[in-house]
C-alpha cells in the first residue's frame, strides 16, 4: 500500500503534527532557549545569552543536594515498590478469573482517583491529629504525636502507594510470560518450590523488575503534587524548586534550566541503569 | 490452584492491598467528622461537611471547568490521535519510528517541565487567561494515550479484512467507516476514556495554566490544602471518590476495564 501512495500517511498525519508541532515541541524549544538567557532579579527582565543559569545551579551545594534527595527518593520509592509488588504480582499471577480481575482492579485504585485525593489521604493518616499518631500514642509507644508529615518518608510512603501499581502490573505481565512448562520441568527434575522460585521464576521474571523499575524510578524523579504536599517547601525536590522558581519567584529562565536538569539527570540515571544491566549476568534474558 | 487456606503469600498480600486502600478508605471515613478540624478518627459523626459544600460556589464553578475542558482535551486528542494511529501502524514510511516516540514523548517528560514550557510560551503567544490554554495544554497529555490505545487495537488488527473491503470495491474511505472504525472502537472508546480522565485529574500542567477565572477542580484543592486541612476538603475529596468509583463502574460496563488498562486476559488452567 506504501508503495502506491506514498503520501498517504501524511495526509493523515498532517494536522496532528503541525498541532503537537505548534503546542508542544515550540514550547518546549522556547524553554530550552530562554534557560540560556540572563535574568536579572532586581529589575526582571532578560538580558542576553549566558550559561549562568546552569553553573549557579551546578556550582551551590544547596541545590545539588536537592538534585541528591530527588534521586535518593525516587531511588528509596523503587525499592519500596519492589519489596511491596514482587510477592503482590505472585500471588496476582496464581489467581485466576473474577479474583484475579477484582485484585487487579484494586491495584489500580490508586492511579483512579486523583492525585490531590491520594495525597490528602496520607496528609490525614500522617498528621499529628492522625491514624498513625492516633494508633501510636494509644499504644503508649510515645507521649507526643511524631511529626510524619513533611519528612521524607512521608514523600516515599505517598509515591510508593501510588507507583506500586506500575510494579506489579510490569512483573506480573512478565511472570504471566513465563512458559508453565519450565516450571513443571524444574519439578518433575525434583527441584523443591524454594530452588524453583529462585533458580527459574525469579531470573524469568527479572525483564518486568527492570521495566517496573525504570517507570517507577522516572516517575519518581519528576513527581511534583505528592512531594508537593506531603514534603512541602521544607522537603524540596527538582520538580518543587522548578516550581517555585517560576511560579512564585518569576525567574524563568533560572526555573527552566533546572527542569532542563532533571530532565537530563533522569535520562543518564536510565541509560546507565540499562547499560549496567547489558553487561551484567542476565543478560541473554534482556536480548 | 484453588487454594482454600491463607498462604503467606496471600496474607503478605492482603496486607499491601489494605495499604493500597487506606488513603481513600480514611478520607471517605474524616469527612464524616463533626468537629471543625480533619482528624482520623473522626470525631462525632455527621454530614455537616457535606451541607458545606454548596455554600463554596467555588468547588462547584471548578467542577464545571474541569468538566468541559476533560471533554473538550479529550474530543480533540482522539479527533487528531486516531488519524495519528492510523498512519503510523498502516503505514510503513521514513520517519516513522521518530514520530511515534514523538507523539508518546509528553509521557516521558516530567510534567513539570510542560507546565512551564507550556505556560512560558502561551504567555508569549497570548492565549493564556482562557480556558483555551487548559484545552491545548491537556491536548499534549492526552493524546499520547489515543495514540497508543487506537494503535495497540489497530496492532490486533487483520489487515486483510480492509483489503477484502477493497478487493470487494469499497473506497478507502467507506473501508474506513465500515470495516475499520467498527473494529477499533473499543481502542477509540478506551483512549478518549482515559484522555478525560487525564485532563480531569491533571494538576501539575493546570496548576501553570488556570487563570483566576477557570480554576480546574484539582487545582483548587491543591490550594486549598496547601493552606489549610478543614474537612470541608475532606467532604469533597469523597465526592470525587466516590464519582471515580461510578466511573469505574461504568466503564467495566461498557468496555471492560482489562481492555482499558491491557490487563490480561484470565488464562485457562
Amino acid at each position: 500500500m506504501s508503495g502506491a501512495r506514498p503520501w498517504a500517511p501524511w495526509m493523515l498525519l498532517a494536522v496532528p503534527v503541525a498541532v503537537f508541532v505548534a503546542l508542544f515541541l515550540l514550547p518546549l524549544l522556547n524553554l530550552f532557549a530562554l534557560s540560556f538567557v540572563k535574568f536579572d532579579r532586581a529589575t526582571g527582565s532578560l538580558g542576553g545569552l549566558t550559561i549562568e543559569n546552569y553553573r549557579k545551579f551546578l556550582g551551590d551545594g544547596f541545590y545539588l543536594g536537592i538534585l541528591a534527595r530527588t534521586l535518593r527518593l525516587a531511588a528509596l520509592t523503587t525499592l519500596t515498590t519492589l519489596a511491596l509488588g514482587y510477592p503482590v504480582a505472585l500471588h496476582l499471577t496464581r489467581c485466576r478469573g473474577r479474583q484475579r480481575a477484582y485484585l487487579t482492579m484494586l491495584v489500580l485504585a490508586p492511579l483512579l482517583v486523583s492525585v490531590v485525593v491520594r495525597s490528602f489521604g496520607w496528609l490525614v493518616i500522617l498528621g499529628p491529629n492522625g491514624l498513625v499518631n492516633w494508633v501510636i500514642v494509644r499504644l503508649g509507644l510515645v507521649t507526643d504525636p511524631l511529626r510524619l508529615l513533611y519528612t521524607e518518608t512521608a514523600i516515599v510512603v505517598g509515591l510508593a502507594h501510588v507507583f506500586l501499581s506500575f510494579m506489579v502490573l510490569s512483573i506480573a505481565t512478565a511472570l504471566d510470560r513465563i512458559d508453565s512448562i519450565m516450571v513443571r520441568a524444574a519439578q518433575s527434575l525434583g527441584a523443591p518450590p524454594r530452588q524453583v522460585f529462585f533458580r527459574v521464576i525469579l531470573p524469568l521474571s527479572l525483564p518486568g523488575v527492570v521495566a517496573g523499575s525504570l517507570i517507577v524510578f522516572t516517575l519518581g524523579t519528576s513527581a511534583f503534587i505528592t512531594p508537593a504536599l506531603l514534603g512541602g517547601p521544607r522537603v524540596k525536590v527538582m520538580s518543587y524548586l522548578a516550581y517555585q522558581q517560576t511560579l512564585l519567584l518569576s525567574d524563568w529562565p533560572y526555573g527552566g534550566a533546572i527542569a532542563f536538569i532533571l530532565l537530563a539527570v533522569t535520562a543518564a540515571s536510565v541509560i546507565t541503569y540499562l547499560r549496567a544491566l547489558e553487561s551484567g549476568r542476565f543478560k541473554v534474558i534482556f536480548r | 490452584m484453588t487454594r482454600r487456606r491463607p498462604t503467606l503469600l496471600g496474607l503478605f498480600s492482603a496486607a499491601v492491598y489494605g495499604f493500597v486502600l487506606s488513603p481513600i478508605v480514611i478520607v471517605l471515613l474524616a469527612s464524616l467528622t463533626a468537629a471543625d478540624y480533619t482528624s482520623f478518627p473522626p470525631q462525632g459523626l455527621s454530614v455537616r461537611w457535606y451541607l458545606a459544600i454548596p455554600d463554596n460556589p467555588e468547588f462547584l464553578e471548578s467542577f464545571k471547568v474541569s468538566l468541559i475542558v476533560a471533554a473538550a482535551s479529550a474530543a480533540l486528542a482522539t479527533a487528531l490521535g486516531t488519524p495519528a494511529a492510523l498512519a503510523l501502524v498502516r503505514y510503513r514510511f521514513p520517519g516513522r519510528a521518530a514520530l511515534n516516540t514523538f507523539f508518546l514523548s509528553p509521557l516521558m517528560l516530567p510534567t513539570v517541565i510542560l507546565g512551564i514550557a507550556l505556560l512560558q510560551f502561551y504567555t508569549r503567544v497570548g492565549i493564556t487567561r482562557t480556558p483555551l490554554s487548559l484545552v491545548f495544554g491537556h491536548l499534549v497529555i492526552t493524546l499520547p494515550y489515543v495514540v497508543r490505545l487506537v494503535s495497540a487495537s489497530l496492532a490486533g488488527l487483520d489487515p486483510s479484512l480492509g483489503l477484502a473491503a477493497m478487493n470487494l470495491g469499497a473506497t478507502p474511505w467507506q473501508t474506513f467507516r465500515r470495516v475499520t472504525l467498527p473494529l477499533i472502537r473499543p481502542g477509540i472508546v478506551a483512549g478518549a476514556t482515559f484522555a478525560a480522565i487525564t485532563s480531569f485529574d491533571d494538576v501539575s500542567v493546570a496548576l501553570f495554566l488556570a487563570s483566576p477565572r477557570s480554576v480546574t477542580l484539582p487545582v483548587r484543592i491543591f490550594t486549598y490544602i496547601e493552606q489549610t486541612l478543614d474537612p470541608l476538603v475532606t467532604a469533597v475529596c469523597s465526592v470525587l471518590i466516590v464519582l471515580a468509583a461510578l466511573g469505574v463502574v461504568v466503564i467495566e460496563r461498557s468496555i471492560g476495564l482489562g481492555r482499558l488498562f491491557g490487563a490480561p486476559e484470565a488464562g485457562p488452567h
